[in-house]
């Protein structure tokens, strides 16, 4: 009896696991397919006007434009701070990578704030171009992060045999770059998915985007969620081309981006020294400028004096499902990523549906959520907070699969090989094994995922509940008639939030084990 | 004798390309069989098809006479063979304490309480570290880390032990000393061992018999006095020749 369980352990877990996994990502994105074949050609005859195609291309082009210049940034300086001698590397890294975790709408508002300061005229920023500079800075902190952590992994002989020969440059330029190329490309795959997704701030700098007039027919005078979910299918044909581009070009190589080595010498980067460290100042300065915005604006009228006020249960229900969809994400993660390692079929299924509801336009696994959850049978869960942990989980659990998967991947099979000989089933090795010597990877992916939850608000605006609204809702919808003060504040109350958790992340983190 | 393990026309294969061929042997009770080849021979492989840890394409593996893998597939999976391997890289669980290294592979097996408690101090004792119970393993010496894998293989009083080139990483004094401690440890406990090698000298104060296993293939099998040097320039040339002087 007891073998037959032990034998089954793993099974069922990966049952549940993979039944978890296609309720929250796959029935999104199943009933949209199945809502696109039941209304054919219906639905779909909108998709013969030319002025959507014209705004999809436009949307298209802008989110090219910004993974062009987020890998223009993010490659040098992640080579910088990951592996040159720049002083106050690891202090500007942090200050570069910083605003990936603010909800780039509020960047949007803080840049807006700072022009407004500045007495320069807003034309730049109310345009196109203001979009894509906004969102690059935004989000190029993806690719730096992803290049640097590839960098740091990559074996140290490999370099040293380059620069026996060659000089620091060439051997960046040859050895290390090409080395890290699966992850520039998955850095370059995830920011183009973010551009595309972005909501709040072509909205706010008046730019009209595809994923816009998706989500203006989810609410106001445009009503016609049955046009929207036809809108959805382009986005999601791009969703899964996306996922097919990183299956190609990234493959395996994606649970091999951080290679936790020793720290190593820096290479002296001599006469580029000054330049190197002039670029990685400006543009860490540049990313973390509107949060300079955001303060004066909310000081200038005493907005942290009322701010109280307006929050409302808004900062609670921010926390309470960013906390829920990271710990349902969790749990998750520790399956699928234990799959994965173990190049198990089933685990490569879930983290691709997993990725495709990731990289699918926010607005497309938006419309899939409410098609598939808004029907009487589960109106339980769709008019209650409860669909807000459903979503964060459904598009945010990726984060914490791939970052446990990584962490995983680090410690040599035989560690857990060696419970297993020892007669150890699979729930002893995984919760006395696996989860302990991974707890710091498994913090990292908790911390990760519910600072996503936290800044989201592509998504949460297709349906939070009544009376339930995210703050960073909040602060959208109030931005349109509200104090600007109060606006302001707000965005500072919901910045100092993600600064807390990523700051008792670190701190958890760096607690020392004598092992 | 009875056969402890037994292996017999094992074959397996990686990618398609076949790393083991027709493989048979056997390890008796009391007895220590060295598996020795060169490196990429498949002696690592044919001690993860007997844990059960691959699946071998062709052939049996048998534990006291059950069989454990036949026919491409996993009769008994590797927590229900009740077998013990010291790795190559020892594989000591580096957040769990000397002594909760111990413990965890009691509980596994269902001691529990003071009998694992004691248990684990009286092996403790026997390996020589009864004082490092609290110490984490990163806090030991190596010599002392082979103690404490050597101590978690043999607590729970397995079938069989296997070796994966266990003295691998050390250097030429500490080596001696523990092949001495293994020896003495084996004789003791009269638990049969396979122990895979490429070092002539570990199989001549170990094992009883010798298989030499080349690309694959397990090209002899005997006492150690029997075995003949292969053709010059082969691994059991060499092999033989060491083992001689």
């Amino acid at each position: 009896m007891r073998a037959k369980w032990t034998r089954l352990q793993k099974p069922l877990l990966l049952l549940g696991a993979a039944v978890a996994v296609a309720v929250l990502a796959g029935s999104p994105l199943l009933a949209l397919v199945t809502e696109l074949v039941r209304t054919g050609a219906e639905s779909l005859g909108l998709l013969t006007r030319p002025v959507l195609w014209a705004l999809l291309l436009r949307t298209l082009a802008n989110a090219l434009g910004v993974t062009v210049a987020s890998v223009l940034i993010g490659v040098p300086l992640g080579y910088i701070f990951a592996r040159t001698d720049v002083p106050g590397r690891r202090l500007l890294w942090l200050v570069h990578t910083f605003p990936l975790f603010v909800p780039p709408f509020l960047l949007a508002l803080g840049w807006f704030y700072l022009f407004d300061l500045g007495g320069i005229g807003e034309g730049v920023l109310f345009s196109d171009t203001g979009v894509v500079v906004v969102l690059t800075l935004a989000l190029a902190p993806v690719v730096t992060a992803l290049t640097a952590v590839a960098l740091a992994g990559i074996d140290p002989s490999l370099e040293e045999a380059a620069r026996v020969v060659a000089s620091p440059l060439r051997t960046a330029w040859g050895v290390l770059l090409p080395a890290a190329r699966p992850a520039v490309v998955l850095g370059g795959l995830i920011v183009f998915s973010l551009a595309v997704s972005e909501l709040g701030v072509p909205l706010f700098l008046g730019s009209r985007t595809y994923t816009e007039s998706v989500f203006s027919r989810l609410g106001g005078i445009a009503y016609a969620p049955g046009e929207a979910v036809a809108l959805a299918a382009p986005l999601l044909a791009i969703g899964i081309l996306l996922v097919s581009l990183e299956r190609h070009f990234v493959g395996r190589h994606r649970f091999k981006l951080v290679g936790l080595r020793e720290p190593r010498r820096p290479l002296p980067l001599g006469k580029w020294r000054p330049a190197a460290t002039a670029l990685a100042v400006v543009l860490a300065v540049a990313a973390t400028a509107p949060l300079v915005g955001l303060a004066w604006r909310a000081m200038l009228g005493s907005g942290l004096v009322k701010v109280g006020s307006w929050l409302g249960g808004s900062l609670w229900t921010s926390l309470e499902t960013a906390v829920a969809a990271a710990a349902v994400s969790l749990v998750i993660a520790c399956l699928v990523g234990h799959a994965l390692v173990e190049n198990l079929a089933v685990g490569r299924v879930l983290d691709a549906l997993l990725f495709l509801a990731f990289l699918t336009p926010a607005a497309v696994l938006g419309v899939g959520l409410i098609t598939a959850w808004n029907r009487p049978e589960t109106w339980w869960l769709y008019r209650g907070w409860a669909i807000l942990v459903v979503a964060g989980a459904a598009r945010y659990a990726i984060i914490a699969v791939r970052t446990a998967t990584v962490a995983f991947a680090q410690s040599s099979p035989r560690l857990e090989e060696a419970g297993q000989v020892a007669g150890a089933g699979f729930v002893r090795r995984l919760f006395l094994l696996v989860i302990p010597m991974h707890w710091r990877g498994l913090v990292l992916a908790f911390v990760l995922t519910l600072v996503f939850c936290l800044r989201d608000l592509d998504m949460f605006i297709l349906f939070y509940p009544p009376g339930r609204e995210p703050l960073m809702v909040r602060i959208f919808t109030l931005e349109a008639n509200g104090p600007p003060e109060i606006v302001a504040a707000l965005a500072l109350v919901q910045i100092l939030v993600v600064a807390t958790v990523l700051a008792t992340g670190g701190l958890v983190l760096s607690w020392r084990r004598n092992w | 004798m009875r056969a402890s393990i037994e292996v017999e026309s094992l074959g397996v294969a990686y990618a398609g390309r076949e790393v083991l061929h027709d493989v048979s042997l056997s390890v008796s009770e009391g007895e220590v069989l060295a598996v020795a080849g060169a490196s990429g021979s498949g002696k690592s492989t044919l001690l993860r098809a007997v844990l059960g840890l691959i699946v071998p394409r062709r052939g049996f593996v048998r534990i006291e006479g059950r069989v454990a893998s036949g026919e491409g597939r996993l009769r008994l999976p590797p927590e229900e063979r009740n077998l013990a391997m010291v790795f190559q890289d020892l594989a000591l669980w580096p957040h769990l304490t000397v002594s909760g290294n111990l413990e965890f592979v009691l509980a596994a097996k269902g001691v529990s309480g003071e009998a694992m408690r004691k248990k684990t101090r009286d092996w403790l004792d026997r390996v020589g570290l009864a004082d490092r119970g609290r110490a984490y393993p990163g806090e030991l010496s190596g010599g002392e880390q082979q103690r404490v894998a050597l101590a978690r293989a043999l607590i729970y009083e397995p079938t069989a032990l296997l070796l994966d080139e266990p003295f691998a990483s050390l250097d030429v004094a500490l080596k001696e000393q523990l092949i001495a401690f293994v020896h003495e440890l084996l004789a003791e406990r009269q638990v049969p061992t396979l122990l895979v090698t490429h070092d002539p000298d570990e199989a001549g104060a170990l094992a009883d018999r010798v298989a030499i296993l080349e690309e694959g293939t397990l090209s002899q099998i005997g006492p150690v006095e029997t075995l003949a040097p292969g053709p010059r320039g082969s691994f059991a040339e060499a092999f033989v020749r060491k083992l001689s002087n």
